[in-house]
């Protein structure tokens, strides 16, 4: 695999290759580990370096006898085996892991001074971590508790997890794309080969399975016409004041999300805008997600009504 | 060379050099992130780099009459206002509305430049006149210079450390020269003011390059 150059040099074919090379790699690796942290470690590492991810973490919710609920930090990869482990995995960034856990956005991508505190945003950007990617993911699936456990109150949690990448320069939408696909494929692989336990039968387990039933029923009744959705650009309120636009984080890199960034207007809605590009939505939504977790845009109805990107499907 | 040219030459060139990378560089990273924000940043730096190489060549080229402080004192005003306009507010509408006035606006400051040789060379009571046009533009520079200080205090950075630094001293190197306007033998203070606005472009560039 090609590790060298930078994000820029992927093209959208390579990086589909890479996706898939990586799944079938996986497929065959998972048949001889023993516990899903050799998985998790399996995939930070190929991730960090097929892509050319500084540092990539794995944190899962992990449920105690007590009832409580703990984050843990499940696995984790550095390109440079230099930095402190103590820079990228601290109380602070646990806590931020923590609020993106509450906010459950399926994917998140920032730079770190707008996700972490000051201190730890100007820590990271210190040691060239100036992006955050992040991935929300569930699965009924239970997660058996960490194989470096070291207490009895640990027990089998429904899978819950994100998994975070700290980058040094913004990753493009087919990254981005790719990265997820391989998360998603990761689950049902880890689940074939026995290294996660089935969804729990217990008064816990299927009152967890009842609650996304009814959350996903309630987004179904809320269903929108996406094509009807109108984006709207979001001025960043800090650029020139606080922030510097010649840092290089303002440009948007992907030039297709450049491209219907250009077309939107506050006005136009989906299907408009795909006319106006002569494109499909399918074609357009990858940058159209690009730029709702860069926070360039949002979407809302007609009405006015701003639509959670969580209300949003995966793929088209 | 008069002492008294060889620092406005100096001031001139440095501000057109300075004013003209910043313009170019907020040109391309528009290109790069369609923010409206920073088309009205290359613009205004634009005209300000055409206002400093204008006043070069007005105070050096003799075979021609150029009466460029017109295009001057209103170019350098009415960029630093729609600077300050443009860090007011974030909505979308607004920014677009702004954006098209200030392409409006630039087009006509631009007829003074071209009408600079057919221009009067005195404006009409000069010491009010040239008052009023050179303090506003200090004016629009301090408040630049509160909005950046504003910006320091919600959240620390060295970039809005660094611009309400370098506004500072532009203001008060606007502001310090008013005196010359009303009264004769005010070299000196013209001089202050020139050596400011010198070392407040640098503290510009600075800002844009190291915040």
């Amino acid at each position: 695999m090609n590790n060298h150059g930078s994000d820029s040099n992927f093209s959208q074919a390579s990086v589909g290759r890479k996706q898939l090379i990586i799944t079938a790699q996986l497929y065959r690796a998972a048949t001889t580990m023993r516990h899903i942290d050799e998985l998790f470690l399996w995939i930070v590492r190929v991730i960090m370096q097929a892509f050319d991810i500084q540092v990539t973490q794995l944190w899962a919710q992990q449920a105690q006898t007590t009832g409580q609920y703990i984050l843990q930090l499940r696995a984790m990869a550095r390109q440079d085996n230099t930095l402190p482990s103590t820079v990228v995995a601290n109380q602070q960034v646990g806590a931020t892991i923590e609020y993106v856990f509450n906010e459950q956005h399926p994917q998140l991508f920032q730079r770190v001074d707008y996700l972490f505190s000051t201190h730890q945003g100007t820590l990271l950007m210190r040691y060239g971590l100036n992006y955050c990617s992040g991935y929300f993911l569930r699965n009924p699936a239970r997660l058996p508790p960490a194989q470096q456990s070291s207490t009895a109150q640990e027990i089998p949690t429904p899978l819950t997890i994100i998994v975070l990448l700290l980058t040094r320069q913004p990753l493009s939408a087919d990254v981005l794309a790719a990265i997820n696909l391989i998360l998603e494929q990761a689950i049902p692989i880890a689940g074939k080969h026995g290294l996660l336990l089935p969804a729990s039968n217990s008064v816990d387990g299927s009152s967890y399975t009842q609650a996304q039933a009814v959350q996903q029923a309630a987004q179904q009744a809320g269903q929108f016409n996406f094509s009807e959705l109108i984006p709207y650009p979001l001025e960043d309120a800090a650029l020139m004041k606080s922030n510097n636009p010649f840092a290089g984080s303002v440009a948007i890199p992907d030039k297709q999300a450049r491209r219907l960034y250009a077309t939107i207007d506050g006005h136009k809605n989906l299907a408009e805008i795909c006319r106006d590009l002569n494109t499909s939505l399918k074609d357009v939504y990858p940058a159209l997600q690009y730029l709702l977790t860069q926070q360039r845009i949002q979407l809302a109805t007609r009405n006015g009504q701003i639509i959670n990107n969580a209300q949003l499907p995966g793929k088209l | 060379m008069d002492s008294n040219l060889i620092i406005a030459n100096v001031l001139s060139l440095t501000l057109f050099v300075i004013s003209l990378f910043i313009s170019l560089r907020g040109f391309y990273l528009y290109v790069q992130s369609r923010s409206r924000r920073l088309f009205i940043l290359g613009l205004s730096m634009a005209v300000i780099a055409l206002t400093a190489i204008a006043g070069f060549l007005g105070d050096n080229v003799t075979a021609i009459s150029l009466n460029v402080d017109w295009f001057n004192y209103i170019g350098q005003t009415v960029s630093f206002l729609f600077i300050l306009l443009s860090l007011m507010r974030n909505s979308n509408d607004y920014l677009r509305r702004l954006t098209t006035w200030h392409v409006i606006i630039s087009l006509l400051i631009l007829l003074l430049l071209f009408l600079s040789p057919v221009l009067p060379a005195e404006f009409p009571d000069p010491a009010l006149t040239k008052t009023l046009l050179s303090g506003s533009r200090g004016i629009i520079c301090f408040i630049i210079f509160f909005y950046y200080v504003s910006a320091f205090f919600s959240k620390e950075t060295r970039f809005s450390l660094l611009m309400a630094g370098a506004f500072l001293l532009l203001s008060s190197g606007y502001l310090v020269i008013l005196p010359k306007y009303a009264y004769a033998n005010m070299d000196l203070l013209d001089h202050v003011g020139d050596v400011t606005r010198i070392v407040g472009s640098i503290i510009l560039l600075s800002a844009v390059l190291l915040g």
